[in-house]
């Protein structure tokens, strides 16, 4: 559509924007790891107390299964959207705690190393903080808790965030949480409960918001369990040292998330995957089937097709007899795309065929349409109509256009052109329009190319426009070709300019070659 | 809908929160002066104001508790928030009494349990000022609805600096300014809590003025 006011955009989703984040954590956790396994390998077991020993095991284990379900989320990308990121995210930060604590025990008990056991504890107390107010994030998210009370709590935690994280680097200088001493043995200091504050009101603010959550049982369930798991976890580890295994809790917990609520979610995407297939199958035996067209008259040849963007799509093309001598061609493209667009399509395409077998004329149709449209548009959904009659015997077209894109004839011994006919206003967007018709006399041997503007408008990877050069090259390449060899040349080209870019929007072709009074 | 409930219940909660108010005032401000003082000039009198104003202190606490819970039973009838709302303050109230009994057994424990007290009494506030928001949005009133969003902003930051001094009042704990750090960070505390109660008795009373005349007007 060449409508300025009603133009279709490129909108990059902040999901698109954020694709990045799934490999970049992937690669993340995969570096972490991996350097795990090789500190461990290098510090060896040499003055490691058992404890210590089983918590660096639990922590290595449990980032493996962390970056396991990271590297799940990248095989999983059609299935992408907010909630993977946040999920992966949560999960790259445990894969993080993991990671330091298996560094704190690592380094305990070397005096040469002191400075790094307070860095690493430092670091660790932090990103425990970090880690709490990710999931409180992830579970409103999750929960889809937006009304002002938790609005007011989100505000509240992220402000104290910041304050409770400076005070724990207060450990750089004072052993407020913790010291190490000269040996560079860890100790708990008497204040390390200051350290759990932050945790604690969190805690308690996600509680409240599972449990006055208006979620299902298990989805609250699974909730409250990942931070159940490491409580418990913690009143039994609490009071023996080196028995560090509150992530590997954290971590169990994300297990048992992922496999309730994302298992739950991709039962939901099969079972609509299911009914989209069948919404596309309906669609398409809605569209004019060209091998049985088979009208008494011929005098002509005729190919369409359209390639949704989704599995449903807002375009559509139609074909049919009023009677012996005159075929209609109607071509069309509904704003938005997917489901909406489809169910207006359909609409759309029944009005438009029942008010020209009436008789009306183009105009008289459109102008018939627009005001049905109109009528109960609540949703302000609009549609682009070109709509031509074909007079068989004498090759007089009497067209229609309601805001579409201009057909693209090629006269005998003639090339492909555009023609500038006169546009009307977009249809069902504004009643009481009048629209105004175009008559044009085919010759024998005229191909006419009606299309939609997602031949021209598609882009590729460098989000460059196919445009009107290459559509009217690619047309003139095979000027001599029928109207299916046509549509597949032009096809295969703009495929072939996208570069394996998602096609983002319907593309729709029909191309008639009139031969003649039949 | 005539959130006749609504008005009983909101009647309730100011009462609540003025006893709030002076519990807060007694409990806090005058058992510290006192305690200042005794430390000047000790005489038995000073005991015996102690004891009086600590039983005045409980009894404010107890009418307080009582006005709080009717008022939610009463406004819940015609506005969900006010549920949630007493729901937290039984939440609130046994962590109250379990803390009291944890306190000298874990003082870890005493300290988590009090900052998940400090927060669900939050919530409190929260919920019930957010059940006077959705009211004023049922009774066309978007005056009354702005204020109450500015309410939940300045409470929340009220929390904030109450939770911060919280943190503050423990890292010093140890330290040989303790005393002098406890008491002016208490002070500041007392301030915050009597500004938290004062804009919410404001809200209160105006809520409870549209309701009147909201009632009023469909009768």
């Amino acid at each position: 559509m060449k409508n300025k006011i009603f133009s279709k955009k490129i909108v990059k989703t902040h999901i698109q924007s954020q694709r990045w984040l799934i490999p970049v954590c992937f690669g993340l956790s995969c570096f972490l790891n991996i350097s795990a396994v090789i500190l461990f390998i290098i510090r060896g077991f040499d003055g490691m107390e058992k404890e210590w020993v089983f918590s660096i095991g639990a922590d290595i284990f449990c980032m493996s299964v962390c970056t396991m379900l990271c590297f799940s989320s990248i095989l999983n990308l059609k299935g992408q959207n907010a909630d993977t990121y946040a999920f992966v995210n949560l999960i790259t930060n445990t894969v993080f705690a993991l990671f330091l604590d298996e560094l704190c025990w690592l380094v305990q008990g070397i005096p040469k190393l002191r400075v790094i056991n307070i860095t690493a504890n430092v670091i660790f107390y932090s990103i425990g903080l970090v880690l709490i107010y990710l999931f409180w994030r992830y579970i409103r998210r999750a929960l889809k808790l937006f009304d002002m009370p938790m609005k007011i709590a989100d505000l509240f935690l992220s402000i104290m965030l910041i304050p409770s994280m400076l005070i724990g680097t207060v450990n750089f200088i004072y052993p407020l949480y913790f010291s190490v001493d000269e040996n560079g043995v860890y100790e708990r200091a008497i204040q390390w409960d200051v350290s759990q504050i932050y945790l604690s009101i969190t805690l308690t603010v996600i509680v409240i918001a599972i449990v006055f959550s208006t979620a299902s049982k298990k989805d609250k369930f699974v909730a409250i369990s990942f931070i159940a798991i490491p409580i418990i976890n913690q009143f039994v580890a609490i009071n023996v040292f080196g028995l560090s295994t509150q992530y590997a809790a954290v971590a169990v917990s994300i297990v048992l998330i992922y496999g309730v609520l994302f298992a739950d979610r991709e039962k939901a995407m099969a079972a609509r995957g299911a009914e989209l297939g069948l919404a596309t199958k309906i669609q398409a035996n809605m569209l004019p089937d060209i091998h049985t067209f088979m009208p008494e008259k011929k005098g002509f040849d005729l190919y369409a097709s359209m390639t949704p963007a989704k599995e449903v799509g807002g375009d559509f093309y139609d074909f049919f007899m009023i009677d012996d001598s005159h075929l209609a061609i109607v071509i069309a493209d509904v704003s938005d795309k997917g489901i909406p667009a489809s169910l207006f399509m359909m609409a759309s395409k029944i009005l438009i065929k029942n008010t020209v077998l009436t008789g009306k004329s183009p105009a008289e149709v459109l102008q018939a349409v627009n005001t049905q449209l109109c009528e109960n548009n609540k949703e302000t959904m609009f549609v682009t109509v070109w709509l031509g009659i074909l007079d068989l015997d004498d090759g007089t077209l009497i067209s229609a256009n309601g805001g579409h894109e201009s057909p693209i004839i090629k006269k005998p011994d003639g090339d492909f052109e555009l023609i500038k006919t006169k546009h009307g206003f977009i249809i069902g967007a504004m009643s009481g329009i009048k629209y105004k018709e175009n008559t044009l006399t085919l010759e024998p041997d005229t191909k006419l190319f009606v299309y939609t503007d997602g031949v021209p408008e598609a882009e590729n990877l460098h989000e460059e426009q196919y445009g009107f050069d290459r559509f009217l090259s690619v047309l003139n390449k095979n000027k001599a070709a029928d109207p299916k060899t046509l549509l597949s040349a032009v096809s295969a080209d703009v495929h072939k300019f996208a570069q394996n870019r998602p096609q983002f929007d319907d593309i729709t072709m029909l191309c008639i070659h009139y031969k003649g009074h039949p | 809908m005539s959130f006749i409930n609504a008005e009983k219940g909101i009647k309730k909660i100011y009462i609540s929160e003025i006893f709030a108010v002076l519990a807060a005032i007694v409990g806090d401000l005058a058992l510290r002066l006192i305690d200042y003082v005794a430390q000047i000039h000790f005489t038995d009198w000073i005991v015996i104001i102690s004891l009086f104003l600590g039983v005045l202190c409980l009894v404010l606490q107890i009418l307080c508790i009582i006005f709080g819970f009717i008022g939610c039973i009463n406004a819940a009838k015609d506005e969900e928030e006010f549920k949630k709302a007493f729901y937290c303050t039984i939440a609130a109230g046994s962590l109250a009494i379990i803390s009291i009994f944890i306190q000298s057994f874990n003082n870890t424990a005493y300290a988590l349990i009090e900052s998940s007290e400090t927060v669900i009494e939050m919530f409190v506030m929260i919920f019930s000022v957010s059940g006077l928001i959705n009211i004023s949005e049922k009774c066309e009133c978007t005056d009354m609805e702005d204020k109450g969003i500015h309410l939940l902003k300045l409470l929340t930051a009220t929390y904030v600096i109450a939770a911060i001094n919280a943190l503050v009042i423990r890292m010093f704990e140890l330290s040989e300014n303790a005393q002098a750090v406890s008491y002016i960070i208490g002070i500041v505390d007392l301030i915050i809590k009597l500004v938290q109660y004062f804009l919410y008795l404001g809200y209160l009373k105006k809520s409870k003025a549209m309701l009147s005349s909201y009632i009023g007007a469909n009768i």
